[in-house]
């Protein structure tokens, strides 16, 4: 059986990623490096208003003070910060319909299986696809302004709703507030913004898709996502990136605001070019995302499935200031092969009676290294607050690594924190039971590995849990150590 | 007095005397190492929340020999068989510093063992390299003045327990570092009992670090309690190796004192090792109380177990720090973590760290922490049967550390720590101006 086992495993390790093609579009860059005439540069080519342009240099000024941070479980070769484009685009103006974008941009989408067409309503999604730095195509916005829902790339939020942007970004991810998300606040490209109005209930999912194309380039997007009142949004996010010798950068920024009795839901499956087998190449992803609940009664759920990128550091968090507010973090972490990660949740309760829920759920294959790292605080003021944290890691191999790194800072006498992890393997038992009943050793670690994720699959919507669980079986059916 | 202060002021402090000169030298080396790693700060991640600040903000005095704080002998289990060893001003109480007990034991000062078990000391020190110091531990070794010496030969078991008693002198800002050797050669076993105490309520800082070899097959059992004043900093650094078949109990509690931190690393360097670590911390005040223990799975077949309890109360601040290291091919490891805290005030904060990394595939680890409160339903129980509240919620905070206290196996000490947890619980056990074990009686079954 071993025998066996090792074959599966080494056809699932040595699986193609199938995004890792390049699309050949005329790219526009900035000039390579970090300084302010980039900033400037960029701010110039996007046309932004002076805030902005003084929001971005602030916060270059910061960055040019901070260090890389060095605290996680992570082995990061060194970047050369100043080696890198901060600002690649197709080379083609704002299109008013389908029919003007570059044919070759349909084509990578179709390939990524994005429904950019408007005329696909089936799909039910509205799309919102950025490619390396710039934002190439919304869908559906039109009907969805018809219920006061703004969904556009970042920088056309800039120019058509100022006030918002100005008034809401910088929330939850102060300016400064760490080494990757000062560095995005900078040199943020595009990315999506979003405002759904008071008690409107979104009628579909929203979605960005992001692609890294250009080569040495970095992605730095922003997406800022407003919940008003009573209102209710699903938000999905996706990734995809060439297949490349080189590392590439990606430090994205996701901010969430919401206010009383709003709700969002957050689900991302990642999926950046993970390296090769020999962990050359693939993409670091240093992403800050963070969710604040400014109301009462207001709800953020994020939903992750972590499968690419060589690199993995990435902490979604929720502030609940609001009274009664409730933060959920579901995630499934698959490394394989030299993939490294080091991803959990960050929740803060200052609000009374505040719930948080973490489940995170590791898988690590090959050399990889899978650490959840997480933080809950409780406030003294947020009394009859409660936590629940749950962190299981499975290893498929006798050369991984799996961790568990959590922090939990209590400072009030009414609040209850609980925290469990387990690390095992799959038992022999229910291998041999499954195999009993005739079924083969891959379906059965794909099932067990299915099972064992469950929990947090089925928070994810519907055409994500499908993608999602593919993956998971691509990755890692059959690898059994 | 600043960080910058204290590190100049090691040079004043730094006397090594009439040593032979390789002991001089590595004094010299040790505070060497200690200047190029620097003060450590809450910023470290090591120091995360720690309290240990404070420690630099004061101007130490060496130890002085002649003002002793109390006469030995006052602190001995009544009803306990121990064999005593008092430390007091960093130095041993006695006139025979170096005992030889039965069957070759030979236990005492580390400053008698150096002149006249030379092999054995260097043996020791030897065995943990400069490089993995941290800073305390370097000071230490560059300032220690003396410290308690045991060897166990071959399947000796020791017949009675060792009590080390030491008591943090009484003149302001004592600095004493102590260093305490114990090896346990193949089939040895031995039980301490190490008792850190002050005696006066002016400011001083003990720092101690205790190197434990564990021999095949050998069983070695600490019972460690704290019990100093509010002023107090007290630091122990305990390292263990542990060889195939070895057993290790670790047992701590922390009653009183302003700053209490145990640091304990443990390495599992011989397959079928077992360790366990108890311990339970009971603040209040401005106290703080922290743990970090780091157990090392080199080897396969080991297995480890923690258990630490936290009574938080008015505006203490507990922290503990846990780390299960299984190294790659230490297959078949067993290795368990939990960390139960009850914060009793809105000020009082907890944190807890509790972390596992691991490198090899067929183990069994997990870990679980909570922080929470008296449940409300017991208590409810307990006045609806007219008990009252005071009384309900005592036997529920006496509840949750009889877990602990109950893993003693050495009955008159379980009676005694049993008495004094109670007492500590009610508000009545001082952080003693005078040592606490003579003071304290069983006096009472039910609270």
């Amino acid at each position: 059986m071993t025998q066996k086992k090792n074959e599966v495993f080494n056809e699932v390790t040595s699986g193609d990623y199938k995004y890792g093609f390049v699309t050949d579009i005329e790219t526009e860059f900035s000039p390579k490096g970090i300084s302010e005439e980039v900033v400037r540069y960029i701010s110039a080519k996007k046309e932004e208003p002076e805030w902005l342009l003084e929001f971005r240099l602030k916060a270059l000024a910061k960055w040019q003070t901070m260090t890389m941070p060095n605290w996680a479980h992570l082995d990061i070769p060194p970047i050369d910060f100043n080696d890198l484009y901060y600002y690649a685009a197709p080379k083609k103006k704002k299109l008013a319909s389908m029919d003007e974008v570059d044919p070759e941009l349909i084509d990578t989408f179709n390939r990524l299986g994005i429904s950019l067409n408007e005329q696909k309503k089936l799909s039910g999604v509205a799309v919102d696809a950025v490619i390396d730095s710039v934002s190439v195509k919304t869908t559906f916005s039109d009907s969805l302004a018809e219920l006061g829902i703004v969904f556009m790339s970042f920088s056309e939020a800039v120019k058509k709703h100022p006030e918002l942007v100005r008034r809401f970004v910088g929330q939850a991810v102060p300016s400064g507030d760490n080494f990757f998300s000062t560095l995005n606040d900078a040199v943020f490209s595009d990315g999506s913004f979003c405002y759904i109005p008071k008690g409107v209930r979104c009628p579909m999912d929203l979605s960005t898709y992001f692609r890294i194309n250009a080569e040495g380039s970095g992605q730095f997007e922003r997406t800022l996502i407003v919940a008003d009142e009573g209102s209710y949004v699903s938000y999905l996010e996706g990734c995809t990136a060439p297949q490349r010798d080189e590392n590439q950068l990606h430090a994205a920024v996701v901010e969430i605001i919401l206010m009383k009795d709003a709700e969002v839901k957050y689900s991302t499956v990642q999926n950046w070019y993970p390296g090769n087998k020999e962990g050359r190449g693939g993409i670091f992803n240093f992403v800050t995302k963070r969710g604040l609940c400014r109301g009462d009664h207001s709800k953020l759920s994020w939903t992750q499935v972590e499968t690419g990128s060589a690199i993995t550091w990435k902490y979604p968090g929720c502030v609940l200031g609001g009274d009664n507010s409730v933060g959920e973090f579901y995630s499934v972490a698959v490394t394989n092969n030299y993939q490294q990660a080091d991803t959990g949740s960050k929740m803060i309760h200052l609000g009374k009676n505040t719930k948080s829920t973490i489940i995170s759920k590791g898988i690590s294959a090959g050399k990889s290294q899978n650490s959840y790292r997480g933080l809950v605080r409780i406030a003294p003021r947020a009394t009859g607050s409660r936590n629940f944290s749950q962190c299981d890691s499975l290893l498929l191999s006798d050369t991984c690594g799996a961790h568990t790194f959590p922090y939990i800072d209590t400072a009030n006498s009414s609040s209850v924190v609980e925290h469990e992890a387990t690390t095992s393997k799959i038992s022999e038992e229910q291998l041999f039971y499954c195999q009993q009943r005739g079924i083969s050793s891959e379906t059965a670690v794909g099932l067990i590995v299915n099972g064992y994720a469950g929990a947090v699959l089925k928070k994810l919507p519907l055409e994500f849990a499908a993608e999602a669980q593919k993956l998971l079986n691509v990755s890692l059916e059959g690898s059994v150590g | 007095m600043s960080a910058e202060k204290f590190l100049a002021s090691l040079e004043r402090w730094f006397q090594p005397g009439s040593e032979p000169p390789e002991m001089g030298a590595l004094r010299r080396a040790a505070l060497e190492r200690a200047h190029a790693l620097g003060v450590p700060t809450p910023k470290m991640e090591r120091w995360r929340q720690s309290g240990v600040a404070n420690v630099f903000e004061h101007n130490y005095n060496l130890p002085k020999r002649d003002r002793l704080p109390m006469s030995p002998g006052r602190c001995q289990l009544d009803a306990m068989a121990t064999t005593a060893m008092h430390f007091s001003a960093g130095k041993i109480e006695s006139a025979q510093p170096l005992q030889r007990l039965q069957d070759g034991v030979i236990a005492g000062s580390l400053r008698a063992a150096m002149k006249e078990e030379p092999e054995l000391v260097q043996r020791l020190l030897a065995e943990r390299g400069l490089d993995k110091m941290g800073f305390f531990n370097a000071v230490n070794m560059a300032l220690f003045t003396d410290g308690f010496f045991l060897h166990v030969p071959k399947n000796v078991v020791l017949a009675r327990p060792i009590q080390v008693i030491h008591v943090l002198g009484e003149y302001r800002d004592a600095l004493e570092n102590l260093r305490n050797f114990v090896v346990l050669e193949e089939g040895a076993e031995a039980t301490l009992l190490f008792c850190d105490h002050s005696s006066g309520r002016e400011y001083g800082f003990a720092s101690s670090v205790n190197q434990f070899q564990i021999g095949p097959g050998a069983g070695f059992k600490l019972y460690r309690v704290q019990n100093l004043s509010d002023e107090a900093a007290c630091f122990h650094q305990d390292f263990f190796t542990q060889q195939e078949n070895s057993r290790l109990f670790s047992h701590t509690i922390g009653f009183n004192g302003g700053l209490l931190r145990g640091e304990t690393h443990v390495d599992l360097q011989g397959k079928g090792a077992d360790c366990e670590f108890v311990g339970l911390s009971l603040s209040s005040r401005g106290q703080r109380m922290e743990n970090f223990v780091k157990v090392e799975h080199q080897v396969p077949h080991c297995t480890s177990r923690e258990v630490f309890k936290n009574i938080v109360d008015d505006y203490a601040r507990g922290l503990f720090n846990g780390h299960v290291l299984v190294h790659p091919d230490a297959q078949k490891t067993e290795a368990y973590q939990n960390n139960s805290n009850i914060v009793l005030t809105d000020k009082a904060k907890m944190s807890s760290r509790p972390f596992l990394e691991i490198y090899a595939d067929d183990v069994k680890c997990s870990h679980g922490s909570s922080v929470g409160q008296l449940d409300d339903e017991a208590l409810f129980y307990m006045r609806q049967r007219g008990i009252s509240e005071e009384n309900a919620r005592l036997l529920l905070l006496y509840a949750f550390a009889a877990d602990v206290i109950n893993q003693i196996d050495i009955e008159p000490l379980r009676r005694q720590l049993d008495d004094m947890v109670k007492k500590r619980l009610r508000g009545e056990l001082p952080s003693c101006e005078d040592c606490v074990l003579s003071c304290s009686q069983p006096e009472f079954e039910v609270l």
